[in-house]
């Protein structure tokens, strides 16, 4: 389907984790989220979020649905799906091989 | 997404519409908000928070091609991938192809009949119908 790449990847990857562990999240949250876990080293165009969210929604990776929220305003909240776990784990797995190669090459070569 | 709400895109096109302006404005208003806290004026909390969006139409294009393009890219894949099957395995395609046109003659021939012979004309009483024709001008 749609080509990947590595920044695509990680930021995948970082939104399912985000919304794994923090449980339904609308777009904002999500986005304030990476941003305060990043501590703002992460910073990307906040609207480039939600081509991602319905990309992964798609891919059966998370689901949506319209909800009020706290402070009563109408949200789209996400939530991760079974087969979204399943590709959050294979993909941390990937990411944290990948990462541990390129700093060993950074200390040893 | 399911299947059903891919359809629901397609045919409803002005609900999605509607569904990403919302969902983006909705996050616009909140960081708007979250500006404003922080003791920004009115119009800067605003034009900030457009800034850090970013282009709104082009992810609103995005997201729009994706939500209603992918389900059909999907049931073609699908549909070439049960192509490439049928091909593998021809004495199932056989069978299948000639079951499809058993199955389509019969219901072609069974309509027939029960249009023709079976129904009664839609009328309360067929037996008073008359049919009426010109037979040339006389006078």
């Amino acid at each position: 389907m749609a080509k990947s790449n590595s920044a695509q990847n990680a930021l995948d990857l970082l939104v399912l984790t985000i919304v794994e562990r923090r449980g339904p999240l609308h777009g904002y949250g999500i986005a304030t989220a990476i941003e305060e876990l990043s501590q703002e080293a992460l910073r990307v165009e906040e609207g480039s979020l939600y081509p991602a969210l319905h990309r992964m929604e798609e891919l059966g990776w998370i689901a949506a649905e319209w909800k009020v929220s706290e402070t009563n305003r109408r949200a789209r909240f996400y939530r991760v799906t079974n087969a979204g776990k399943r590709q959050l784990e294979s993909e941390s797995e990937r990411w944290t091989s990948f990462s541990a190669g390129v700093s060993r090459v950074l200390r040893h070569a | 997404m399911s299947w059903f709400s891919r359809l629901k895109n397609a045919v409803n096109s002005r609900r999605l519409e509607e569904d990403l302006a919302d969902e983006m404005r909705d996050h616009r208003k909140r960081r708007e908000a979250a500006l404003r806290a922080t003791g920004l004026s009115a119009s800067d909390g605003r034009r900030q928070a457009d800034m850090r969006f970013g282009n709104i139409t082009r992810f609103k294009e995005e997201s729009r091609g994706i939500r209603l393009w992918a389900g059909l890219d999907s049931s073609l894949q699908d549909l070439r991938y049960a192509g490439r099957g049928l091909r593998n395995s021809p004495v199932f395609a056989v069978t299948v192809v000639s079951l499809a046109l058993a199955i389509g003659a019969n219901t072609a021939i069974y309509s027939i009949v029960d249009a023709a012979i079976l129904r009664t004309l839609p009328v309360s009483a067929p037996k008073e119908l008359f049919r009426l024709s010109w037979l040339g001008s006389s006078r």
